[in-house]
């Protein structure tokens, strides 16, 4: 692939790159020599250059945040020369160096009995016709094989996490749960689960999602339109090239790959992307209107009545409601947690939690599904105040199964600005911030799906009226962790408070967000 | 007690240790950071700072006031950095003597303030950032292993992480500055 501003580019972020490289052990003798040269010739490259060490720096000291003692250090490295042979084995890994030679049967790819392992739903189908095949329903389980979709538009997620609109004419190869092939037409891919999570790959590249949103357009003679909408992706070249290269991609960035390996960046994309992942399920959701779970509201009177509390007090946790019988205590004790790090944590210790889902209006069912909203305010800590020692630590959201006492899903917001969330694998709490206060009231967005894994997702606000009444399209959560597909359902959904030591403080729950959720049998 | 501190003498003794201990441990961090300038890995900054400390220690006397321990001690640490450059230059590409001892000097005249701001929006950016990114940003200093261990998770080679993380840090400092620009220093 030959594109000049790819490797040793000239762009705004290139100087902080290669100084950056440099540190991290990953220049070649050239760059090297190069920068050398340019740090001897100009002061403000040296100021830029001791910028980028003052971050090294501050990096180091953030990974060593809550750590005793320090963490052994990397090994030196050398510059490496990238290397073909690496990429191959990934992609083996990945199961798409096998599977990626094009099956020429014409079948479509659902997998029948028997078959290779599945790895990918049709999720929704929108005047769709497929060639040489039947109609292919929603819900349809989907293997290795070439779909040829010569109108409408299909919805696929993979097990990985991805979804993909494919916009008809197009033929499409599922290759495994973080990769398919786009032999002929237009797909827009969708994936906010982190780094590599998803590759598409086309006859002249691999596109690899960097947490993102992009599309790409084949034509018949395999040049290909990359168009990045939201994120970041990589471009790499086929493994078999005999110089491979890498270019990265920022939103808005459009880049045309043409059959003879070459590249050129165009002023905007030539197409018009298909952005509705949509399923009939979510558009049923979104037309459905909004049932309220929770028994509470958030209280308008800060020192009102409140109906639904939980807190510690002197004698230890406590939950009551006081429009039911008082003392009812539904209280699910929590043990140690334990931190990331393997020592047994103070954060998350005192306090307990409430097994909230026995406490909603209608049941939820977890291995359904399904996603509701819970909100919270961090009540009887007046705003005023909570900034100061001895009120509300912290409140948690958290998702557990009640056989499997190490499966946890947690996550809260503290009145004092920072966040914590507890894992599998330990508990990790952000620092604490040294100024500003943090929300008062929190929604988190509960998703349960037993196939991609259950996610708790939560946000926070300073006002009631900045709590908006429906999900924004665009949600800038403060916190979101995610456990991957085939663990144990949650079955206990707990709220749980922390408060310093020795102090009462409570949080009231409330329901001014709805929760949609597919209701089911669930003992009272 | 310290059979050692026994005596006066054995007592001044464990005076004058913990009198350095604390400067030392107060300014560990600055130091740490000054070496980082002119030694090309962290594992060779443990080294230097390791040799100073002993040398610092030894020539405690030469202090004459606890107040100018940290310039007394950057001076240390640059001795022991330039002469350890001499080590590591036999088998990797390190900077001239005459470069280092120009970003060291250099590195001396950013003021407090400025450090300050900048590691605010560190913090900010930092928290920007997704997940995914903050763990790979990080992983660097947990080990080796840790980026292999990433790289493996992600189907990737530890050389396109490598990457990619020369890239993420390059936004994140791009995203630095445009905070500073955006918060400039307050009060002139």
């Amino acid at each position: 692939m030959k594109n000049e501003s790819r490797e040793d580019g000239t762009g705004p972020d290139a100087d902080w790159e290669r100084m950056h490289r440099h540190l991290l052990g990953d220049l070649t003798p050239d760059e090297f020599h190069r920068l050398e040269n340019d740090l001897l010739a100009s002061r403000q490259t040296r100021d830029r250059y001791l910028q980028v060490v003052r971050t090294d720096v501050a990096l180091r000291e953030e990974s060593l945040r809550g750590i005793d003692s320090p963490l052994p250090q990397a090994p030196p490295r050398r510059w490496r020369a990238a290397s073909a042979a690496v990429a191959v084995l990934a992609l083996a890994s990945l199961g798409i160096w096998h599977a990626s030679r094009p099956d020429r049967s014409g079948t479509l790819a659902a997998a029948p009995p028997g078959a290779a392992k599945d790895f990918a739903t049709l999720l929704d189908t929108r005047d769709c016709h497929w060639k040489g095949a039947g109609a292919m329903k929603p819900d349809q389980r989907l293997s290795s094989g070439i779909l040829e979709l010569e109108s409408g538009v299909a919805i696929i997620e993979f097990d990985g996490g991805a979804r993909l609109a494919l916009q008809g004419p197009a033929a499409f190869e599922p290759l495994g749960p973080k990769a398919a092939r786009l032999h002929r037409g237009n797909a827009t891919v969708r994936c906010d689960d982190g780094l590599y999570s998803f590759s598409l790959l086309t006859p002249t590249s691999t596109i690899m999602d960097l947490g993102t949103e992009f599309g790409v357009s084949v034509e018949a003679d395999g040049a290909s339109e990359v168009h990045v909408l939201e994120g970041e992706i990589e471009i790499a070249e086929p493994v078999g090239m005999e110089h491979p290269g890498t270019i990265f991609l920022a939103a808005g960035q459009t880049v045309l790959l043409t059959p003879d390996g070459n590249s050129r960046q165009l002023e905007a994309s030539t197409k018009t992307w298909m952005r509705d992942y949509k399923t009939p399920a979510d558009r049923e959701i979104l037309a459905t209107p909004p049932r309220v779970l929770a028994r509470d509201v958030f209280p308008a009177d800060l020192n009102g009545e409140k109906r639904f509390s939980l807190g510690t007090g002197w004698k230890g946790a406590w939950w009551q409601s006081t429009r039911g019988p008082k003392g009812d205590h539904r209280f699910v004790p929590l043990e140690p947690l334990v931190k990331r790090d393997g020592k047994t944590g103070m954060a998350l210790l005192v306090g307990g939690g409430v097994e909230l889902r026995r406490s909603l209006a209608e049941a939820i069912d977890p291995t359904q599904p399904g996603t509701f909203y819970l909100g919270f305010s961090l009540h009887r800590v007046n705003p005023a105040l909570r900034d100061k020692s001895g009120k509300l630590g912290e409140a948690t959201v958290m998702l557990r199964n009640s056989k499997d006492p190490t499966s946890r899903l947690g996550m809260g917001l503290s009145g004092r600005n920072y966040w914590v969330v507890t894992e599998p694998g330990g508990w990790e709490r952000s620092e604490l911030p040294a100024e500003g206060s943090g929300p008062y009231f929190v929604v988190a967005k509960i998703e349960f799906d037993p196939r991609r894994g259950n996610r708790v997702s939560m946000a926070g606000f300073t006002d009631i009226a900045a709590v908006p009444s429906a999900e924004p399209a665009q949600w800038d959560f403060t916190t979101r962790r995610q456990l991957a597909g085939g663990s144990v359902p949650f079955d206990v959904i707990a709220v749980q408070a922390r408060i310093s030591a020795f102090k009462f403080g409570e949080i009231a729950l409330g329901n001014s967000w709805q929760a949609v959720v597919n209701a089911s049998s669930v003992a009272p | 007690m310290n059979p050692s501190q026994d005596s006066p003498q054995g007592s001044r003794a464990a005076d004058a240790d913990g009198r350095f201990l604390r400067m030392f441990i107060q300014h560990e961090a600055t130091l740490r950071a000054y070496a980082r300038v002119m030694v090309p890995t962290w594992d060779a900054v443990d080294e230097v700072i390791q040799e100073a400390s002993v040398v610092m220690w030894r020539k405690l006397d030469q202090l004459d006031a606890p107040e100018n321990f940290l310039p007394w001690a950057k001076v240390i640490v640059r001795f022991e950095a330039l002469r350890a450059r001499r080590d590591f230059a036999r088998d990797r590409l390190v900077f001239s003597e005459e470069l280092l001892s120009m970003l060291a000097d250099e590195a001396a005249e950013t003021g407090e303030d400025r450090l300050a701001r900048e590691k605010q929006a560190l913090e900010r950016c930092f928290q920007r950032m997704q997940p995914a990114h903050r763990e790979l940003v990080l992983a660097p200093y947990a080990g080796g292993g840790r980026v292999k261990e990433l790289a493996e998770q992600s189907s990737r080679s530890v050389n396109s992480l490598y990457k990619l993380l020369g890239r993420l840090r390059a936004k994140l400092q791009s995203c630095i500055n445009e905070d500073l620009s955006r918060h400039p220093a307050s009060g002139g």
